[in-house]
């Protein structure tokens, strides 16, 4: 090769790679020189570097892609979830139930609190039976949650009775302290449900 | 950027593209199915504020999630896709076919804004496009909806970077498509 076939051999490599640098990955150094002379065994290598690039490129957008779109999933399902995790029913006249199962966290408390609320100013009910029967453990925070979902809900003008303290919520409740004098508390929904149809009949 | 949304209006239709993928939560989602109510599904080539639109997507990017709105965008940008395609009459178009084309989709046909304001093309390569957004807009939407719609014109394995961010402080949303 002579001085300036070299030279023009570089610049093509060097266009090349510039823009295989600002993301190119389509483009190969084109040349016509033999895979075992210096230029074209540069060539080669060079265009084997930028395939294996572009390989290793492929399964890593391959992997965002299809994490992006798990991601986007799960978001939905948590969303979904949370939504069946607060389901409130409307099991009688002016009397609404919401059973709690499992872990009562901040996040979930607050949706509670919020989803109840709503349920409450929308069917103008007097009584909330907040049935906690499948809650295995309650800390001081979620104690604190129930307490502010009974005055938030006295607020509205809607009555609180929490039914199905285990013995061992029961006796976290009295270990951290909890004030629960203004919850009716009763050991079973069978007799939250009899305490809201007795009070109702009461009232009128 | 101007980041005012006064007088700027867009088809409804493109709000229940986004309500539709929610319509299995709408317990969940009633906040923006309530912000929604006035509109009517019917007629989607009615006109409604822009604002309205940014504060479901907002909400929903909140209190869903963003990789949800993202993926909402994205199943959006294919059917957008097939409705530029079938109004323009393209036959296989390159990403910067189908990107002018979003382009005029949005600056003439579907976003009215008294200032003008809307997509622009800032930069294109054999295997990139760069996009600004000069108007106000959810921008996480937008990344799944602009990469969905490279994708559909068939290039390999398409991606979006979002490489200026209102959010971050910058003046525009930028957006760097490339392809493989």
């Amino acid at each position: 090769m002579t001085q300036a076939e070299v030279e023009s051999s570089v610049h093509e490599i060097l266009t090349v790679l510039t823009q295989v640098a600002a993301g190119d990955l389509s483009l190969r150094v084109q040349t016509n020189e033999a895979p075992e002379s210096p230029v074209g065994a540069l060539a080669l290598g060079i265009n084997g570097i930028i395939e294996a690039w572009r390989e290793s490129e492929v399964k890593a957008r391959k992997i965002k892609r299809a994490l992006e779109d798990k991601l986007g999933t799960i978001e939905t399902q948590a969303a979904a979830i949370r939504e069946l995790s607060t389901p409130i029913m409307d099991i009688w006249d002016d009397i609404l139930l919401l059973p709690i199962v499992g872990v009562l966290d901040t996040r979930r408390s607050a949706e509670v609190m919020s989803n109840l609320l709503d349920a409450v100013v929308q069917k103008q009910c007097k009584y909330v039976i907040l049935d906690i029967t499948g809650v295995e453990v309650v800390d001081t925070s979620t104690a604190d949650y129930l307490i502010k979902v009974v005055r938030a809900l006295g607020m509205l003008g809607s009555r609180c009775v929490l039914t199905g303290l285990s013995p061992a919520v029961a006796q976290t409740l009295v270990q951290i302290g909890a004030d629960l004098s203004e919850v009716t508390t009763l050991r079973s929904l069978r007799e939250g449900l009899r305490h809201c149809l007795t009070s109702i009949r009461n009232e009128r | 950027m101007d980041n005012s949304t006064a007088g700027v209006t867009l088809l409804t239709g493109f709000v229940f593209d986004v309500l539709n993928e929610y319509t299995a939560m709408k317990r969940t989602c009633t906040p923006v199915f309530d912000l929604a109510r006035d509109l009517d599904p019917s007629r989607p080539g009615e006109w409604c504020s822009i604002e309205l639109y940014n504060q479901v997507c907002d909400w929903i990017e909140r209190n869903i999630g963003p990789s949800s709105i993202r993926k909402a965008g994205v199943a959006i940008g294919s059917r957008v896709y097939d409705m530029i395609v079938a109004q323009g009459g393209l036959k296989s178009p390159a990403p910067l076919t189908m990107l002018q084309a979003l382009r005029h989709m949005a600056n003439e046909v579907a976003i009215r804004d008294p200032k003008k304001r809307g997509w622009e093309i800032l930069d294109s390569t054999n295997a990139s496009i760069t996009m600004r957004r000069t108007q106000t807009f959810n921008c996480v939407l937008q990344e799944g909806l602009l990469v969905s719609l490279v994708e559909r014109t068939g290039v390999a394995e398409p991606d979006v970077e979002h490489v200026r961010c209102t959010r971050r402080g910058d003046e525009f949303c930028d957006y760097k498509l490339t392809w493989l």
